[in-house]
Protein backbone atom coordinates (compact mmCIF):
# COMPACT_ATOMS: atom_id res chain seq x y z
CA UNK A 1 0.00 0.00 0.00
CA UNK A 2 0.57 3.54 -0.74
CA UNK A 3 2.89 5.64 2.00
CA UNK A 4 -0.30 7.43 3.60
CA UNK A 5 1.98 11.02 2.93
CA UNK A 6 2.92 10.02 -0.80
CA UNK A 7 0.97 11.12 -3.71
CA UNK A 8 -1.19 8.14 -5.38
CA UNK A 9 0.35 7.59 -9.19
CA UNK A 10 -1.60 7.83 -11.79
CA UNK A 11 -1.52 4.96 -14.47
CA UNK A 12 -1.22 6.32 -18.22
CA UNK A 13 -5.00 4.67 -18.57
CA UNK A 14 -6.73 7.72 -16.80
CA UNK A 15 -8.43 9.90 -18.95
CA UNK A 16 -10.76 13.42 -18.72
CA UNK A 17 -13.36 14.66 -20.67
CA UNK A 18 -16.39 17.31 -21.06
CA UNK A 19 -19.62 15.34 -21.26
CA UNK A 20 -22.78 17.32 -21.23
CA UNK A 21 -21.57 20.63 -19.63
CA UNK A 22 -19.71 18.71 -16.98
CA UNK A 23 -15.85 17.42 -16.38
CA UNK A 24 -15.72 13.64 -16.20
CA UNK A 25 -13.04 12.07 -15.26
CA UNK A 26 -11.63 8.47 -14.48
CA UNK A 27 -8.24 7.96 -13.15
CA UNK A 28 -6.84 4.71 -12.64
CA UNK A 29 -4.51 4.34 -9.27
CA UNK A 30 -3.07 1.83 -6.94
CA UNK A 31 -2.87 2.18 -3.29
CA UNK A 32 -6.02 3.49 -2.63
CA UNK A 33 -6.65 2.22 1.26
CA UNK A 34 -10.27 1.88 1.57
CA UNK A 35 -10.31 0.17 -1.73
CA UNK A 36 -13.93 -0.12 -4.05
CA UNK A 37 -16.86 2.25 -2.59
CA UNK A 38 -18.15 5.72 -2.97
CA UNK A 39 -15.84 8.30 -1.50
CA UNK A 40 -14.82 12.11 -2.33
CA UNK A 41 -12.41 13.81 -4.62
CA UNK A 42 -10.78 17.49 -3.28
CA UNK A 43 -9.96 19.52 -5.59
CA UNK A 44 -7.65 22.62 -5.39
CA UNK A 45 -6.48 25.60 -7.20
CA UNK A 46 -3.73 26.30 -5.09
CA UNK A 47 -5.13 29.90 -4.36
CA UNK A 48 -7.09 28.96 -1.41
CA UNK A 49 -10.11 27.38 -3.14
CA UNK A 50 -11.20 23.66 -3.39
CA UNK A 51 -14.36 22.16 -4.80
CA UNK A 52 -15.35 18.55 -3.13
CA UNK A 53 -16.98 15.64 -5.73
CA UNK A 54 -19.20 12.49 -4.67
CA UNK A 55 -16.83 9.66 -6.56
CA UNK A 56 -17.38 6.17 -7.12
CA UNK A 57 -14.17 3.59 -6.60
CA UNK A 58 -14.40 0.04 -8.17
CA UNK A 59 -11.71 -2.34 -9.12
CA UNK A 60 -9.63 -2.02 -12.19
CA UNK A 61 -7.44 -5.39 -12.78
CA UNK A 62 -4.73 -5.08 -9.82
CA UNK A 63 -5.77 -0.86 -9.65
CA UNK A 64 -9.13 0.96 -8.62
CA UNK A 65 -10.52 3.14 -11.65
CA UNK A 66 -11.90 6.78 -9.64
CA UNK A 67 -15.06 7.92 -11.62
CA UNK A 68 -16.25 11.24 -10.54
CA UNK A 69 -17.57 14.54 -12.41
CA UNK A 70 -17.51 18.26 -11.93
CA UNK A 71 -19.13 20.87 -13.55
CA UNK A 72 -17.02 22.82 -16.26
CA UNK A 73 -17.75 26.08 -14.75
CA UNK A 74 -16.51 26.08 -11.36
CA UNK A 75 -13.09 24.96 -12.74
CA UNK A 76 -12.20 27.89 -14.51
CA UNK A 77 -9.15 28.67 -17.20
CA UNK A 78 -6.50 27.15 -14.36
CA UNK A 79 -5.45 23.50 -13.48
CA UNK A 80 -6.76 21.71 -10.12
CA UNK A 81 -4.59 19.58 -7.59
CA UNK A 82 -6.50 16.33 -7.28
CA UNK A 83 -6.70 14.73 -3.89
CA UNK A 84 -8.48 11.42 -2.54
CA UNK A 85 -10.81 12.07 0.83
CA UNK A 86 -10.94 8.64 2.10
CA UNK A 87 -14.14 7.42 4.41
CA UNK A 88 -12.45 8.62 7.42
CA UNK A 89 -11.87 11.91 6.21
CA UNK A 90 -8.50 11.86 5.25
CA UNK A 91 -7.29 13.43 2.20
CA UNK A 92 -4.48 11.68 0.07
CA UNK A 93 -3.04 13.70 -2.85
CA UNK A 94 -3.45 12.36 -6.04
CA UNK A 95 -0.65 12.89 -8.68
CA UNK A 96 -2.63 14.43 -10.93
CA UNK A 97 -3.83 17.86 -11.96
CA UNK A 98 -7.18 18.82 -14.07
CA UNK A 99 -7.68 21.50 -16.00
CA UNK A 100 -10.47 22.53 -18.21
CA UNK A 101 -9.92 26.19 -20.01
CA UNK A 102 -12.39 27.31 -21.88
CA UNK A 103 -12.43 26.48 -25.73
CA UNK A 104 -9.51 23.68 -24.90
CA UNK A 105 -9.58 20.23 -24.51
CA UNK A 106 -9.74 18.92 -21.29
CA UNK A 107 -6.18 18.17 -20.21
CA UNK A 108 -6.04 15.33 -17.07
CA UNK A 109 -2.06 16.32 -16.16
CA UNK A 110 -0.07 13.65 -14.63
CA UNK A 111 2.64 14.65 -11.65
CA UNK A 112 3.36 18.09 -9.91
CA UNK A 113 2.84 21.58 -11.48
CA UNK A 114 6.22 22.51 -13.16
CA UNK A 115 8.78 24.24 -10.15
CA UNK A 116 8.89 27.31 -12.09
CA UNK A 117 6.37 30.04 -13.37
CA UNK A 118 7.52 33.31 -14.28
CA UNK A 119 4.83 36.01 -15.59
CA UNK A 120 4.24 35.62 -18.85
CA UNK A 121 5.16 38.08 -21.42
CA UNK A 122 2.97 41.01 -23.26
CA UNK A 123 1.91 40.51 -27.11
CA UNK A 124 4.83 41.92 -28.41
CA UNK A 125 4.43 45.86 -29.82
CA UNK A 126 3.45 46.12 -33.57
CA UNK A 127 6.54 47.53 -35.55
CA UNK A 128 6.73 50.88 -36.95
CA UNK A 129 6.03 52.05 -40.30
CA UNK A 130 9.36 52.28 -41.42
CA UNK A 131 10.22 48.96 -40.23
CA UNK A 132 7.49 47.37 -41.79
CA UNK A 133 8.50 49.02 -45.07
CA UNK A 134 12.23 47.87 -44.80
CA UNK A 135 10.88 44.16 -44.16
CA UNK A 136 8.56 44.48 -47.28
CA UNK A 137 11.66 45.59 -49.44
CA UNK A 138 13.84 43.29 -48.12
CA UNK A 139 11.34 40.63 -48.72
CA UNK A 140 11.50 41.23 -52.42
CA UNK A 141 15.10 40.79 -52.64
CA UNK A 142 16.37 37.93 -54.30
CA UNK A 143 17.77 34.82 -52.06
CA UNK A 144 21.57 35.16 -52.15
CA UNK A 145 20.56 39.26 -51.36
CA UNK A 146 18.63 38.25 -48.63
CA UNK A 147 21.15 35.25 -47.49
CA UNK A 148 24.18 37.95 -47.20
CA UNK A 149 21.83 40.25 -45.36
CA UNK A 150 21.10 37.65 -43.16
CA UNK A 151 24.53 36.63 -42.77
CA UNK A 152 25.55 40.28 -42.10
CA UNK A 153 22.96 40.74 -39.47
CA UNK A 154 24.68 37.80 -37.55
CA UNK A 155 27.68 39.20 -37.88
CA UNK A 156 27.06 42.50 -36.46
CA UNK A 157 24.83 40.55 -33.59
CA UNK A 158 27.71 38.35 -32.91
CA UNK A 159 30.41 41.26 -32.64
CA UNK A 160 28.20 43.18 -30.22
CA UNK A 161 27.74 40.35 -27.76
CA UNK A 162 31.62 40.33 -28.02
CA UNK A 163 32.04 43.66 -27.02
CA UNK B 1 17.04 10.39 -42.78
CA UNK B 2 16.48 11.52 -39.17
CA UNK B 3 13.62 13.36 -37.84
CA UNK B 4 16.18 16.27 -36.75
CA UNK B 5 17.54 16.35 -40.47
CA UNK B 6 14.13 16.86 -41.63
CA UNK B 7 13.23 19.63 -39.35
CA UNK B 8 16.90 20.90 -40.11
CA UNK B 9 16.24 20.86 -43.80
CA UNK B 10 12.49 22.32 -43.49
CA UNK B 11 13.76 25.09 -41.69
CA UNK B 12 15.77 25.52 -44.75
CA UNK B 13 13.57 25.10 -47.09
CA UNK B 14 10.36 26.72 -45.78
CA UNK B 15 12.52 29.98 -44.01
CA UNK B 16 9.65 30.16 -41.51
CA UNK B 17 8.67 33.82 -39.84
CA UNK B 18 8.94 31.94 -36.51
CA UNK B 19 8.86 28.86 -34.78
CA UNK B 20 7.36 26.53 -32.30
CA UNK B 21 8.02 23.93 -30.26
CA UNK B 22 6.57 21.59 -27.41
CA UNK B 23 9.57 18.86 -26.16
CA UNK B 24 12.61 20.78 -26.31
CA UNK B 25 14.34 19.02 -23.55
CA UNK B 26 17.97 19.85 -24.98
CA UNK B 27 17.44 21.55 -26.71
CA UNK B 28 18.48 19.66 -30.17
CA UNK B 29 15.32 20.84 -32.16
CA UNK B 30 14.99 24.42 -30.98
CA UNK B 31 18.72 25.00 -31.44
CA UNK B 32 17.97 24.76 -35.45
CA UNK B 33 15.70 28.00 -35.34
CA UNK B 34 16.62 31.26 -36.33
CA UNK B 35 13.71 33.60 -36.15
CA UNK B 36 11.38 34.12 -32.62
CA UNK B 37 10.58 31.06 -31.50
CA UNK B 38 8.93 29.33 -28.21
CA UNK B 39 9.90 26.17 -26.95
CA UNK B 40 7.20 24.44 -24.21
CA UNK B 41 8.49 21.56 -21.71
CA UNK B 42 7.75 21.65 -18.18
CA UNK B 43 11.57 19.53 -17.58
CA UNK B 44 13.75 21.49 -20.51
CA UNK B 45 17.46 20.93 -20.13
CA UNK B 46 18.89 22.88 -22.62
CA UNK B 47 22.58 21.76 -23.13
CA UNK B 48 22.90 23.09 -26.79
CA UNK B 49 23.45 26.21 -27.62
CA UNK B 50 20.17 28.18 -29.22
CA UNK B 51 20.53 31.32 -31.80
CA UNK B 52 17.42 32.59 -32.07
CA UNK B 53 15.22 35.18 -30.17
CA UNK B 54 13.15 32.61 -27.63
CA UNK B 55 10.71 32.23 -25.12
CA UNK B 56 11.43 29.02 -23.41
CA UNK B 57 8.37 28.19 -21.37
CA UNK B 58 8.48 25.43 -18.14
CA UNK B 59 5.15 24.38 -17.93
CA UNK B 60 3.08 21.60 -19.68
CA UNK B 61 1.63 22.34 -23.28
CA UNK B 62 -1.72 22.64 -22.09
CA UNK B 63 -1.22 24.94 -19.38
CA UNK B 64 0.71 27.20 -21.94
CA UNK B 65 -2.05 26.80 -23.89
CA UNK B 66 -4.10 28.38 -21.33
CA UNK B 67 -2.87 31.11 -21.39
CA UNK B 68 -4.55 34.19 -22.26
CA UNK B 69 -2.03 35.23 -25.04
CA UNK B 70 -0.13 31.88 -25.53
CA UNK B 71 2.13 33.51 -28.33
CA UNK B 72 2.89 36.93 -27.07
CA UNK B 73 6.59 36.40 -28.02
CA UNK B 74 5.39 35.87 -31.80
CA UNK B 75 5.50 38.80 -34.15
CA UNK B 76 1.64 38.45 -35.17
CA UNK B 77 1.14 35.36 -32.48
CA UNK B 78 1.34 33.18 -35.23
CA UNK B 79 3.04 30.01 -36.26
CA UNK B 80 4.88 29.03 -39.21
CA UNK B 81 6.53 25.67 -38.31
CA UNK B 82 5.31 24.07 -35.15
CA UNK B 83 7.48 20.41 -33.87
CA UNK B 84 5.61 18.65 -31.53
CA UNK B 85 7.28 16.06 -29.75
CA UNK B 86 5.73 16.26 -26.38
CA UNK B 87 4.30 13.23 -24.23
CA UNK B 88 4.07 10.35 -26.15
CA UNK B 89 0.59 9.62 -25.40
CA UNK B 90 -2.35 9.84 -28.07
CA UNK B 91 -4.25 11.86 -25.96
CA UNK B 92 -1.83 14.73 -25.36
CA UNK B 93 -0.11 14.66 -29.19
CA UNK B 94 -3.99 15.22 -30.31
CA UNK B 95 -4.62 18.23 -27.88
CA UNK B 96 -1.23 19.41 -28.64
CA UNK B 97 -2.45 19.58 -32.50
CA UNK B 98 -5.54 20.43 -31.40
CA UNK B 99 -4.15 23.49 -29.54
CA UNK B 100 -1.55 24.55 -32.27
CA UNK B 101 -3.88 24.90 -34.48
CA UNK B 102 -5.90 27.95 -32.72
CA UNK B 103 -2.61 29.66 -34.17
CA UNK B 104 -1.56 28.57 -37.28
CA UNK B 105 -2.84 29.62 -41.23
CA UNK B 106 -3.14 27.53 -43.81
CA UNK B 107 0.64 27.69 -44.97
CA UNK B 108 1.73 26.80 -41.56
CA UNK B 109 3.20 23.32 -41.64
CA UNK B 110 3.28 20.96 -38.70
CA UNK B 111 5.46 18.48 -37.63
CA UNK B 112 4.35 15.66 -35.28
CA UNK B 113 7.45 13.21 -33.97
CA UNK B 114 6.61 9.39 -33.12
CA UNK B 115 4.15 8.47 -35.30
CA UNK B 116 5.23 5.32 -37.25
CA UNK B 117 6.50 2.72 -34.04
CA UNK B 118 8.63 -0.04 -35.39
CA UNK B 119 7.09 -2.64 -33.01
CA UNK B 120 4.03 -2.77 -30.34
CA UNK B 121 6.48 -2.27 -27.69
CA UNK B 122 7.52 0.49 -29.06
CA UNK B 123 3.92 1.91 -29.24
CA UNK B 124 3.16 0.48 -25.74
CA UNK B 125 1.85 3.25 -23.61
CA UNK B 126 4.06 2.49 -20.66
CA UNK B 127 7.40 2.01 -21.37
CA UNK B 128 8.42 -1.37 -21.78
CA UNK B 129 10.95 -3.38 -23.41
CA UNK B 130 14.01 -1.25 -25.17
CA UNK B 131 12.25 1.81 -24.17
CA UNK B 132 11.84 1.07 -20.41
CA UNK B 133 16.32 1.63 -20.61
CA UNK B 134 16.15 4.42 -22.76
CA UNK B 135 15.43 3.22 -26.07
CA UNK B 136 13.57 4.58 -28.47
CA UNK B 137 9.63 4.73 -27.19
CA UNK B 138 6.74 6.56 -29.53
CA UNK B 139 4.38 5.58 -26.93
CA UNK B 140 0.74 5.48 -29.06
CA UNK B 141 0.67 8.80 -30.69
CA UNK B 142 0.39 6.92 -34.53
CA UNK B 143 -4.15 6.88 -33.69
CA UNK B 144 -3.81 10.52 -33.75
CA UNK B 145 -3.79 10.11 -37.97
CA UNK B 146 -6.60 8.55 -38.52
CA UNK B 147 -8.17 10.75 -36.27
CA UNK B 148 -7.29 13.36 -38.24
CA UNK B 149 -7.94 11.86 -41.34
CA UNK B 150 -11.56 10.94 -39.99
CA UNK B 151 -12.63 14.25 -38.99
CA UNK B 152 -10.48 16.38 -40.88
CA UNK B 153 -10.33 15.63 -44.14
CA UNK B 154 -9.62 18.82 -45.35
CA UNK B 155 -6.30 18.70 -43.62
CA UNK B 156 -3.43 17.56 -46.09
CA UNK B 157 -1.45 14.78 -43.43
CA UNK B 158 1.25 13.11 -44.91
CA UNK B 159 3.28 10.57 -43.03
CA UNK B 160 7.07 11.05 -43.34
CA UNK B 161 9.20 7.92 -43.24
CA UNK B 162 12.01 9.55 -40.97
CA UNK B 163 13.86 7.52 -38.08
CA UNK B 164 13.41 6.48 -35.81
CA UNK B 165 9.52 6.57 -35.46
CA UNK B 166 8.45 8.52 -38.45
CA UNK B 167 6.80 11.90 -38.85
CA UNK B 168 3.55 13.64 -39.75
CA UNK B 169 3.66 16.52 -41.48
CA UNK B 170 0.20 18.42 -41.48
CA UNK B 171 -0.88 21.52 -43.53
CA UNK B 172 -4.02 23.43 -44.58
CA UNK B 173 -4.07 24.22 -40.74
CA UNK B 174 -7.67 25.84 -39.83
CA UNK B 175 -7.67 28.20 -36.56
CA UNK B 176 -11.31 28.54 -36.89
CA UNK B 177 -12.19 24.71 -37.18
CA UNK B 178 -13.48 23.25 -34.13
CA UNK B 179 -14.54 19.57 -35.37
CA UNK B 180 -11.58 18.48 -33.53
CA UNK B 181 -12.15 19.90 -30.22
CA UNK B 182 -15.57 18.64 -30.34
CA UNK B 183 -14.30 14.98 -31.10
CA UNK B 184 -11.56 14.84 -28.79
CA UNK B 185 -14.11 14.13 -26.07
CA UNK B 186 -15.90 11.66 -28.51
CA UNK B 187 -12.50 9.45 -29.11
CA UNK B 188 -10.08 10.50 -25.66
CA UNK B 189 -11.60 7.25 -23.68
CA UNK B 190 -10.98 5.29 -27.33
CA UNK B 191 -7.78 6.27 -27.84
CA UNK B 192 -6.88 5.38 -23.67
CA UNK B 193 -6.66 1.70 -24.59
CA UNK B 194 -4.27 -0.80 -21.88
CA UNK B 195 -0.98 -2.22 -23.72
CA UNK B 196 -0.33 -4.26 -25.91
CA UNK B 197 -1.44 -1.58 -28.52
CA UNK B 198 -2.84 -3.23 -31.72
CA UNK B 199 -1.07 -1.15 -34.05
CA UNK B 200 -2.47 -1.71 -37.63
CA UNK B 201 -0.15 -3.20 -40.13
CA UNK B 202 0.31 -0.24 -42.37
CA UNK B 203 1.90 1.80 -39.42
CA UNK B 204 4.35 -0.89 -38.60
CA UNK B 205 5.27 -1.61 -41.95
CA UNK B 206 5.35 2.19 -42.90
CA UNK B 207 3.43 1.20 -46.46
CA UNK B 208 1.81 5.03 -46.62
CA UNK B 209 4.51 7.17 -45.83
CA UNK B 210 6.51 9.01 -48.08
CA UNK B 211 10.61 9.74 -48.07
CA UNK B 212 11.53 12.62 -46.52
CA UNK B 213 13.37 13.58 -49.60
CA UNK B 214 10.43 13.19 -51.34
CA UNK B 215 8.84 15.44 -49.43
CA UNK B 216 11.71 18.29 -49.22
CA UNK B 217 11.91 18.20 -53.06
CA UNK B 218 7.89 18.56 -53.85
CA UNK B 219 7.12 21.98 -55.36
CA UNK B 220 4.33 21.81 -52.31
CA UNK B 221 6.62 23.17 -50.17
CA UNK B 222 7.32 25.95 -52.71
CA UNK B 223 3.50 26.41 -52.77
CA UNK B 224 3.66 26.82 -48.96
CA UNK B 225 5.83 29.78 -48.97
CA UNK B 226 4.08 31.61 -51.20
CA UNK B 227 0.57 30.99 -49.87
CA UNK B 228 1.72 32.50 -46.41
CA UNK B 229 1.18 36.15 -48.37
CA UNK B 230 -2.26 35.43 -49.69
CA UNK B 231 -5.78 35.28 -47.43
CA UNK B 232 -6.65 31.77 -46.05
CA UNK B 233 -9.11 31.33 -48.59
CA UNK B 234 -7.03 31.61 -51.45
CA UNK B 235 -3.94 30.09 -49.75
CA UNK B 236 -5.94 26.80 -49.10
CA UNK B 237 -6.71 26.64 -52.95
CA UNK B 238 -3.38 27.03 -53.88
CA UNK B 239 -2.02 24.11 -51.47
CA UNK B 240 -4.90 21.72 -52.21
CA UNK B 241 -3.99 22.27 -56.12
CA UNK B 242 -0.62 21.65 -55.58
CA UNK B 243 -0.97 18.79 -53.40
CA UNK B 244 -3.47 17.40 -55.83
CA UNK B 245 -0.56 17.87 -59.02
CA UNK B 246 1.77 16.52 -56.12
CA UNK B 247 3.09 13.00 -56.33
CA UNK B 248 2.94 12.54 -52.76
CA UNK B 249 1.47 9.51 -51.99
CA UNK B 250 -2.41 8.18 -52.43
CA UNK B 251 -5.32 11.65 -52.14
CA UNK B 252 -7.70 9.90 -50.03
CA UNK B 253 -6.80 8.01 -47.20
CA UNK B 254 -9.88 9.18 -44.74
CA UNK B 255 -10.72 5.70 -42.70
Amino acid sequence: MTDPGEPLAVDHLSWARREQGRISVSLVVTGVPDGPGPTEMELSDGNGNSLVAPAEVTPYGQSVAIRFDIRRESLGDSAWQVSLRTSVGTSIPVSARLLAAPHLPVALLPGPAPVTRLRAPAPRRRHSSAHALARRVVRRLPAPARSAMRAARDRSSRAGRRS
Amino acid sequence: MRKHTLLRRLHRTLQPRTYFEIGVRRGESLSMSRVPSVGVDPFFEVSHELMCDVHLVRTSSDEFFARRHPFAHLPGQMVDLAFIDGMHLAEFALRDFINTERHCHPATVVVIDDVLPRSADEASRGRIGTAASGGAWAGDVYKIIDVLRRHRPDLIVLEVDTAPTGSLVVLMADREDRRLATAYDEVVADLVSPDPQGVPPWVLARTRAISPEALLDSPLLAAVRKARHRDPARARSELRAAWERSDLGAKDLTP
